[in-house]
Protein backbone atom coordinates (compact mmCIF):
# COMPACT_ATOMS: atom_id res chain seq x y z
CA UNK A 1 0.00 0.00 0.00
CA UNK A 2 1.65 3.34 -1.09
CA UNK A 3 1.36 5.42 1.32
CA UNK A 4 1.73 9.86 0.90
CA UNK A 5 4.84 11.94 1.03
CA UNK A 6 3.05 13.62 4.29
CA UNK A 7 3.62 10.50 6.49
CA UNK A 8 6.99 11.66 5.96
CA UNK A 9 6.04 15.03 7.04
CA UNK A 10 3.94 14.33 10.10
CA UNK A 11 7.04 12.02 11.38
CA UNK A 12 9.27 15.08 11.21
CA UNK A 13 6.62 17.11 13.02
CA UNK A 14 6.21 14.48 15.25
CA UNK A 15 10.11 14.01 16.22
CA UNK A 16 10.64 18.35 16.11
CA UNK A 17 7.97 18.07 18.53
CA UNK A 18 9.08 15.55 20.83
CA UNK A 19 12.58 17.00 20.90
CA UNK A 20 11.49 20.20 21.61
CA UNK A 21 9.03 18.89 25.11
CA UNK A 22 12.47 16.76 26.19
CA UNK A 23 14.81 20.21 25.45
CA UNK A 24 12.38 22.19 27.55
CA UNK A 25 12.31 19.39 30.14
CA UNK A 26 15.54 18.86 30.53
CA UNK A 27 17.19 22.04 29.97
CA UNK A 28 17.72 23.13 33.89
CA UNK A 29 19.39 19.54 34.60
CA UNK A 30 21.87 19.40 31.39
CA UNK A 31 25.18 17.93 32.04
CA UNK A 32 27.12 19.94 29.45
CA UNK A 33 29.29 18.22 27.14
CA UNK A 34 28.49 14.69 28.24
CA UNK A 35 26.39 13.93 25.63
CA UNK A 36 24.64 15.28 22.03
CA UNK A 37 21.45 14.60 21.17
CA UNK A 38 21.43 15.65 17.36
CA UNK A 39 18.13 15.89 14.66
CA UNK A 40 18.74 16.53 10.74
CA UNK A 41 17.41 17.76 7.83
CA UNK A 42 19.13 16.07 4.89
CA UNK A 43 19.26 16.12 1.32
CA UNK A 44 21.27 13.09 -0.24
CA UNK A 45 22.58 12.80 -3.91
CA UNK A 46 22.92 9.02 -5.27
CA UNK A 47 25.70 7.71 -6.79
CA UNK A 48 26.67 4.53 -8.53
CA UNK A 49 23.56 1.91 -8.86
CA UNK A 50 21.68 3.83 -6.78
CA UNK A 51 21.67 7.10 -9.31
CA UNK A 52 21.34 4.14 -11.98
CA UNK A 53 18.07 3.30 -10.76
CA UNK A 54 17.12 6.91 -9.35
CA UNK A 55 19.11 10.21 -10.75
CA UNK A 56 17.12 12.15 -8.52
CA UNK A 57 17.97 14.62 -5.66
CA UNK A 58 16.09 13.37 -2.39
CA UNK A 59 14.62 16.04 -0.35
CA UNK A 60 12.90 13.52 2.09
CA UNK A 61 15.78 12.65 4.66
CA UNK A 62 15.71 12.66 8.32
CA UNK A 63 18.44 11.49 11.39
CA UNK A 64 18.45 11.42 14.50
CA UNK A 65 22.06 10.79 16.56
CA UNK A 66 23.06 10.31 20.04
CA UNK A 67 26.81 10.92 20.94
CA UNK A 68 28.33 10.23 24.19
CA UNK A 69 31.78 12.09 25.12
CA UNK A 70 34.47 9.55 26.22
CA UNK A 71 36.64 12.38 26.22
CA UNK A 72 36.46 16.03 25.36
CA UNK A 73 37.01 16.05 21.97
CA UNK A 74 35.82 12.45 21.26
CA UNK A 75 32.24 10.62 21.21
CA UNK A 76 31.22 7.19 20.30
CA UNK A 77 27.17 6.74 19.73
CA UNK A 78 24.58 6.11 17.29
CA UNK A 79 23.19 7.31 14.28
CA UNK A 80 19.99 6.28 12.74
CA UNK A 81 18.28 7.93 9.59
CA UNK A 82 15.76 7.34 7.35
CA UNK A 83 15.98 8.66 3.26
CA UNK A 84 13.61 8.48 0.74
CA UNK A 85 14.72 8.52 -3.26
CA UNK A 86 11.74 9.24 -5.49
CA UNK A 87 11.22 9.72 -8.72
CA UNK A 88 8.58 9.61 -11.83
CA UNK A 89 9.82 8.53 -15.25
CA UNK A 90 8.07 6.90 -18.82
CA UNK A 91 11.87 5.80 -20.62
CA UNK A 92 12.40 2.96 -21.95
CA UNK A 93 14.30 0.66 -20.10
CA UNK A 94 16.33 -2.39 -20.82
CA UNK A 95 16.03 -5.39 -19.80
CA UNK A 96 17.43 -8.93 -19.96
CA UNK A 97 16.85 -9.67 -23.40
CA UNK A 98 14.24 -6.73 -23.91
CA UNK A 99 12.65 -3.60 -23.01
CA UNK A 100 9.67 -2.22 -21.11
CA UNK A 101 8.07 1.12 -21.86
CA UNK A 102 5.25 2.58 -19.51
CA UNK A 103 5.00 5.33 -16.81
CA UNK A 104 7.52 4.36 -13.87
CA UNK A 105 7.09 5.65 -10.36
CA UNK A 106 10.89 4.46 -8.74
CA UNK A 107 11.39 4.37 -4.74
CA UNK A 108 13.63 3.71 -2.90
CA UNK A 109 13.59 3.76 1.21
CA UNK A 110 16.82 3.32 2.86
CA UNK A 111 17.46 2.97 7.00
CA UNK A 112 20.89 3.12 7.96
CA UNK A 113 21.33 2.28 11.65
CA UNK A 114 25.35 2.74 12.51
CA UNK A 115 27.21 3.03 14.79
CA UNK A 116 29.45 6.10 15.04
CA UNK A 117 32.82 7.62 16.35
CA UNK A 118 33.83 11.33 16.26
CA UNK A 119 36.76 13.31 16.47
CA UNK A 120 36.31 17.32 16.99
CA UNK A 121 38.59 19.73 16.56
CA UNK A 122 39.35 22.72 18.89
CA UNK A 123 37.75 23.53 22.67
CA UNK A 124 34.43 24.51 20.82
CA UNK A 125 34.17 21.95 18.82
CA UNK A 126 33.48 23.80 16.21
CA UNK A 127 35.02 21.03 13.49
CA UNK A 128 34.32 17.32 13.72
CA UNK A 129 35.54 14.54 11.30
CA UNK A 130 33.66 11.25 12.15
CA UNK A 131 32.77 7.76 10.80
CA UNK A 132 29.58 5.30 10.93
CA UNK A 133 29.78 1.60 10.40
CA UNK A 134 26.49 -0.86 10.90
CA UNK A 135 23.61 -2.05 8.46
CA UNK A 136 21.69 -0.42 6.19
CA UNK A 137 17.94 -1.38 5.21
CA UNK A 138 16.49 -1.18 2.09
CA UNK A 139 12.97 -1.05 0.36
CA UNK A 140 12.92 -0.76 -3.64
CA UNK A 141 9.94 -0.60 -5.26
CA UNK A 142 8.91 -0.06 -9.04
CA UNK A 143 5.25 0.70 -9.70
CA UNK A 144 4.83 0.78 -13.90
CA UNK A 145 2.01 0.57 -15.05
CA UNK A 146 -0.65 -1.31 -13.24
CA UNK A 147 2.28 -3.60 -11.74
CA UNK A 148 4.13 -3.46 -8.58
CA UNK A 149 7.54 -4.94 -7.96
CA UNK A 150 9.18 -4.74 -4.94
CA UNK A 151 12.20 -5.96 -3.03
CA UNK A 152 13.90 -5.51 0.23
CA UNK A 153 17.46 -6.20 1.35
CA UNK A 154 20.09 -5.75 4.49
CA UNK A 155 23.51 -4.10 3.57
CA UNK A 156 26.24 -3.89 6.03
CA UNK A 157 28.05 -0.49 5.29
CA UNK A 158 30.23 2.97 6.09
CA UNK A 159 29.32 6.36 6.78
CA UNK A 160 32.35 8.95 7.09
CA UNK A 161 31.28 12.00 7.63
CA UNK A 162 33.04 16.17 8.28
CA UNK A 163 30.73 18.49 9.78
CA UNK A 164 30.79 21.83 11.37
CA UNK A 165 29.00 22.91 14.82
CA UNK A 166 27.91 26.21 16.00
CA UNK A 167 26.91 27.16 19.41
CA UNK A 168 23.63 29.03 19.36
CA UNK A 169 21.67 28.53 22.69
CA UNK A 170 22.08 27.11 25.50
CA UNK A 171 23.44 23.57 25.63
CA UNK A 172 22.34 24.05 22.08
CA UNK A 173 24.03 24.07 18.88
CA UNK A 174 23.53 24.31 15.04
CA UNK A 175 25.22 21.17 12.86
CA UNK A 176 26.03 20.94 9.14
CA UNK A 177 27.98 17.85 7.87
CA UNK A 178 28.85 16.19 5.00
CA UNK A 179 28.54 12.34 5.28
CA UNK A 180 28.72 9.67 2.46
CA UNK A 181 26.66 6.27 2.25
CA UNK A 182 28.35 3.11 1.05
CA UNK A 183 26.45 0.01 1.45
CA UNK A 184 28.20 -3.20 -0.23
CA UNK A 185 26.51 -5.58 -2.50
CA UNK A 186 23.71 -7.68 -1.31
CA UNK A 187 21.74 -9.53 -3.28
CA UNK A 188 22.99 -7.86 -6.33
CA UNK A 189 22.49 -4.19 -5.10
CA UNK A 190 24.97 -2.12 -3.35
CA UNK A 191 24.44 1.50 -1.90
CA UNK A 192 26.12 4.86 -2.23
CA UNK A 193 25.04 8.26 -1.59
CA UNK A 194 25.95 11.77 -0.44
CA UNK A 195 23.65 13.49 2.24
CA UNK A 196 24.00 16.69 3.70
CA UNK A 197 22.60 17.29 7.00
CA UNK A 198 21.50 20.48 8.34
CA UNK A 199 20.11 20.67 12.18
CA UNK A 200 20.63 21.22 15.39
CA UNK A 201 22.17 19.13 18.30
CA UNK A 202 21.42 19.91 22.27
CA UNK B 1 20.29 16.07 46.56
CA UNK B 2 22.94 15.26 44.25
CA UNK B 3 21.59 11.65 44.05
CA UNK B 4 18.37 12.61 43.18
CA UNK B 5 19.46 15.12 40.49
CA UNK B 6 21.47 12.86 38.65
CA UNK B 7 18.77 9.94 38.83
CA UNK B 8 16.15 12.93 37.23
CA UNK B 9 18.17 13.92 34.96
CA UNK B 10 19.04 10.02 33.63
CA UNK B 11 14.84 9.62 33.88
CA UNK B 12 14.35 12.64 31.50
CA UNK B 13 17.37 12.40 29.19
CA UNK B 14 15.47 8.65 28.81
CA UNK B 15 12.23 10.22 28.14
CA UNK B 16 13.86 12.39 25.06
CA UNK B 17 14.87 9.46 23.58
CA UNK B 18 12.22 7.52 24.22
CA UNK B 19 10.02 10.42 22.26
CA UNK B 20 12.06 10.89 19.71
CA UNK B 21 12.36 7.20 18.57
CA UNK B 22 8.63 7.00 18.99
CA UNK B 23 8.55 10.40 16.55
CA UNK B 24 10.37 8.32 14.09
CA UNK B 25 7.95 5.08 14.03
CA UNK B 26 6.03 5.89 11.63
CA UNK B 27 9.02 6.22 9.39
CA UNK B 28 9.67 2.60 9.91
CA UNK B 29 6.77 2.16 7.53
CA UNK B 30 8.40 3.49 4.77
CA UNK B 31 7.19 6.63 2.17
CA UNK B 32 5.94 5.35 -1.75
CA UNK B 33 5.21 8.95 -3.27
CA UNK B 34 3.82 8.73 -6.30
CA UNK B 35 2.49 10.81 -9.27
CA UNK B 36 -0.87 11.38 -8.65
CA UNK B 37 -1.52 13.37 -11.71
CA UNK B 38 -2.46 10.38 -13.61
CA UNK B 39 -4.79 9.96 -16.81
CA UNK B 40 -5.94 6.44 -18.27
CA UNK B 41 -3.31 6.25 -20.78
CA UNK B 42 -0.38 6.47 -17.78
CA UNK B 43 -0.80 2.86 -16.58
CA UNK B 44 -0.29 1.36 -20.44
CA UNK B 45 2.99 -0.26 -20.85
CA UNK B 46 4.82 -2.44 -23.60
CA UNK B 47 7.08 -5.26 -23.26
CA UNK B 48 9.20 -7.19 -25.76
CA UNK B 49 11.64 -9.74 -25.64
CA UNK B 50 13.46 -11.11 -27.99
CA UNK B 51 15.90 -14.26 -28.34
CA UNK B 52 19.57 -13.13 -28.90
CA UNK B 53 20.66 -15.89 -31.13
CA UNK B 54 17.94 -15.09 -33.61
CA UNK B 55 18.80 -14.21 -36.93
CA UNK B 56 15.79 -11.33 -38.29
CA UNK B 57 17.28 -11.32 -41.70
CA UNK B 58 18.06 -14.76 -43.03
CA UNK B 59 17.26 -13.41 -46.24
CA UNK B 60 18.20 -9.70 -47.19
CA UNK B 61 16.08 -7.29 -46.50
CA UNK B 62 13.62 -6.93 -48.25
CA UNK B 63 13.78 -10.75 -49.39
CA UNK B 64 12.92 -11.85 -45.65
CA UNK B 65 9.06 -12.88 -45.54
CA UNK B 66 6.23 -13.18 -43.06
CA UNK B 67 2.75 -14.41 -42.47
CA UNK B 68 -0.15 -12.75 -40.63
CA UNK B 69 -3.28 -14.14 -40.33
CA UNK B 70 -6.21 -12.27 -40.94
CA UNK B 71 -7.32 -12.47 -37.81
CA UNK B 72 -6.69 -11.81 -33.59
CA UNK B 73 -6.92 -14.90 -31.77
CA UNK B 74 -9.12 -13.82 -28.53
CA UNK B 75 -8.38 -15.75 -25.33
CA UNK B 76 -10.80 -16.53 -23.13
CA UNK B 77 -10.98 -19.00 -19.97
CA UNK B 78 -12.23 -22.75 -21.47
CA UNK B 79 -16.15 -22.59 -21.13
CA UNK B 80 -16.41 -19.02 -20.81
CA UNK B 81 -18.03 -16.96 -23.75
CA UNK B 82 -16.02 -14.48 -26.11
CA UNK B 83 -16.96 -11.15 -24.78
CA UNK B 84 -13.64 -9.42 -26.07
CA UNK B 85 -14.83 -6.80 -28.47
CA UNK B 86 -13.61 -7.16 -31.98
CA UNK B 87 -13.67 -3.61 -32.87
CA UNK B 88 -10.17 -3.11 -32.81
CA UNK B 89 -9.13 -6.07 -34.62
CA UNK B 90 -8.35 -4.76 -38.06
CA UNK B 91 -6.26 -1.86 -36.70
CA UNK B 92 -4.50 -4.10 -34.41
CA UNK B 93 -3.62 -6.54 -37.74
CA UNK B 94 -2.95 -3.45 -40.16
CA UNK B 95 -0.81 -1.83 -37.06
CA UNK B 96 1.41 -5.01 -37.28
CA UNK B 97 1.49 -4.89 -40.64
CA UNK B 98 2.80 -1.85 -41.47
CA UNK B 99 5.80 -1.95 -38.87
CA UNK B 100 6.84 -5.14 -40.63
CA UNK B 101 6.53 -3.67 -43.67
CA UNK B 102 8.45 -0.56 -42.87
CA UNK B 103 11.21 -2.91 -41.73
CA UNK B 104 11.78 -4.05 -44.85
CA UNK B 105 9.94 -7.53 -44.16
CA UNK B 106 7.99 -9.09 -47.65
CA UNK B 107 4.14 -10.30 -46.29
CA UNK B 108 3.15 -13.62 -47.93
CA UNK B 109 -0.43 -12.51 -49.82
CA UNK B 110 -1.77 -16.33 -49.28
CA UNK B 111 -3.75 -17.45 -47.41
CA UNK B 112 -1.76 -19.96 -45.67
CA UNK B 113 1.78 -20.19 -44.33
CA UNK B 114 4.01 -21.42 -47.28
CA UNK B 115 6.97 -23.48 -47.12
CA UNK B 116 9.16 -20.63 -47.56
CA UNK B 117 7.98 -18.28 -45.33
CA UNK B 118 10.78 -17.43 -42.93
CA UNK B 119 8.58 -16.05 -40.00
CA UNK B 120 5.39 -16.81 -38.43
CA UNK B 121 3.20 -13.63 -36.59
CA UNK B 122 0.64 -13.88 -34.80
CA UNK B 123 -1.88 -11.69 -32.98
CA UNK B 124 -3.64 -12.50 -29.64
CA UNK B 125 -5.59 -10.26 -27.11
CA UNK B 126 -7.21 -10.97 -23.50
CA UNK B 127 -8.42 -9.21 -21.08
CA UNK B 128 -9.10 -9.24 -17.27
CA UNK B 129 -11.01 -8.19 -14.98
CA UNK B 130 -10.57 -7.45 -11.25
CA UNK B 131 -12.67 -6.74 -7.93
CA UNK B 132 -11.91 -5.26 -4.91
CA UNK B 133 -13.49 -2.57 -2.35
CA UNK B 134 -12.28 0.18 0.01
CA UNK B 135 -13.53 -0.26 3.12
CA UNK B 136 -14.11 3.30 5.28
CA UNK B 137 -14.64 3.37 9.36
CA UNK B 138 -17.16 4.92 11.12
CA UNK B 139 -17.30 8.53 12.82
CA UNK B 140 -19.25 9.59 15.29
CA UNK B 141 -20.13 13.09 14.14
CA UNK B 142 -20.00 16.17 16.21
CA UNK B 143 -21.04 17.54 19.78
CA UNK B 144 -23.94 15.19 21.60
CA UNK B 145 -26.25 14.44 18.77
CA UNK B 146 -23.41 13.26 16.79
CA UNK B 147 -24.20 15.78 13.75
CA UNK B 148 -22.01 14.15 10.91
CA UNK B 149 -21.63 10.74 11.74
CA UNK B 150 -22.02 8.17 9.85
CA UNK B 151 -21.80 4.31 10.27
CA UNK B 152 -18.49 2.18 8.46
CA UNK B 153 -19.22 1.23 4.53
CA UNK B 154 -17.58 -0.96 1.83
CA UNK B 155 -17.16 1.16 -1.37
CA UNK B 156 -17.01 -1.69 -4.05
CA UNK B 157 -14.64 -1.13 -7.43
CA UNK B 158 -13.97 -3.00 -10.65
CA UNK B 159 -11.65 -2.92 -13.58
CA UNK B 160 -10.64 -4.42 -16.69
CA UNK B 161 -7.34 -4.66 -18.25
CA UNK B 162 -6.74 -5.53 -21.41
CA UNK B 163 -3.59 -7.64 -23.35
CA UNK B 164 -2.16 -7.74 -26.90
CA UNK B 165 -0.03 -10.28 -27.69
CA UNK B 166 1.92 -10.08 -30.81
CA UNK B 167 4.40 -13.33 -31.21
CA UNK B 168 7.09 -13.86 -34.03
CA UNK B 169 7.84 -17.31 -34.54
CA UNK B 170 10.69 -18.81 -37.13
CA UNK B 171 9.51 -21.39 -39.05
CA UNK B 172 12.56 -23.29 -39.95
CA UNK B 173 12.69 -24.17 -36.39
CA UNK B 174 9.14 -25.39 -36.08
CA UNK B 175 9.16 -28.85 -34.45
CA UNK B 176 6.06 -30.41 -35.99
CA UNK B 177 6.08 -33.81 -34.20
CA UNK B 178 5.84 -31.56 -31.17
CA UNK B 179 4.16 -28.79 -32.47
CA UNK B 180 6.04 -25.93 -31.12
CA UNK B 181 7.09 -22.88 -32.60
CA UNK B 182 10.29 -21.43 -30.89
CA UNK B 183 9.28 -17.77 -30.06
CA UNK B 184 11.58 -15.23 -31.26
CA UNK B 185 10.38 -12.04 -30.56
CA UNK B 186 7.18 -11.10 -28.61
CA UNK B 187 5.60 -7.90 -27.17
CA UNK B 188 2.96 -7.75 -24.67
CA UNK B 189 1.18 -4.40 -24.43
CA UNK B 190 -1.51 -3.88 -21.33
CA UNK B 191 -3.38 -1.15 -19.84
CA UNK B 192 -6.98 -0.43 -19.07
CA UNK B 193 -9.78 -1.10 -20.86
CA UNK B 194 -12.14 1.84 -21.15
CA UNK B 195 -14.09 3.79 -23.76
CA UNK B 196 -12.24 6.50 -24.64
CA UNK B 197 -8.94 6.87 -26.49
CA UNK B 198 -8.47 3.12 -26.88
CA UNK B 199 -7.79 3.18 -30.78
CA UNK B 200 -4.53 5.87 -30.46
CA UNK B 201 -3.25 4.41 -27.08
CA UNK B 202 -3.52 0.84 -28.84
CA UNK B 203 -1.28 2.72 -31.73
CA UNK B 204 1.33 4.41 -29.83
CA UNK B 205 2.18 1.18 -27.79
CA UNK B 206 2.00 -1.26 -30.72
CA UNK B 207 4.03 1.34 -32.78
CA UNK B 208 6.41 1.76 -29.74
CA UNK B 209 6.46 -2.43 -29.40
CA UNK B 210 8.49 -1.93 -32.44
CA UNK B 211 10.34 1.38 -32.11
CA UNK B 212 12.08 -0.06 -28.93
CA UNK B 213 13.12 -3.81 -31.07
CA UNK B 214 15.98 -2.55 -33.59
CA UNK B 215 17.25 -5.56 -33.79
CA UNK B 216 14.21 -5.98 -36.37
CA UNK B 217 15.28 -3.35 -38.40
CA UNK B 218 15.43 0.55 -38.89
Amino acid sequence: MRMLGSKFLRSIAATAMALAIGMAADRAMAEEGDHWAVLTYQISFPEGDTNDFIDATSFRGIGIEGRWFVRPNISVGMDLHWNVFFKSTNNTTSIPNGAVSGEQDRTLNIFPLLATAHYYFGPNKTFYVGVGAGAYYLSQQLDIGLYTFSDTSWHFGLAPEIGISHEIGYHTRAVLALQYNYAFKAEDTKIDYWAIKIGVAY
Amino acid sequence: MNTERTCLGHARKAARWGALIVGLLPAVAGCYPYNSDKSTSDYDIAMTQFDSKADFFPAPPPNTTYFLPNTVEHIVPPGTTDTIPTTYDSLILSLVADNMDNRQYQRDSGLTIQPTTNFIVSVYVTSSTYYGYTYWGGWWGYGCYCYGGYYPYMDPYSFTTGTIFITMADQSQVDNANKTAPMIWGCAINGLMYSGQTSSRITNQINQCFNQSPYLGP
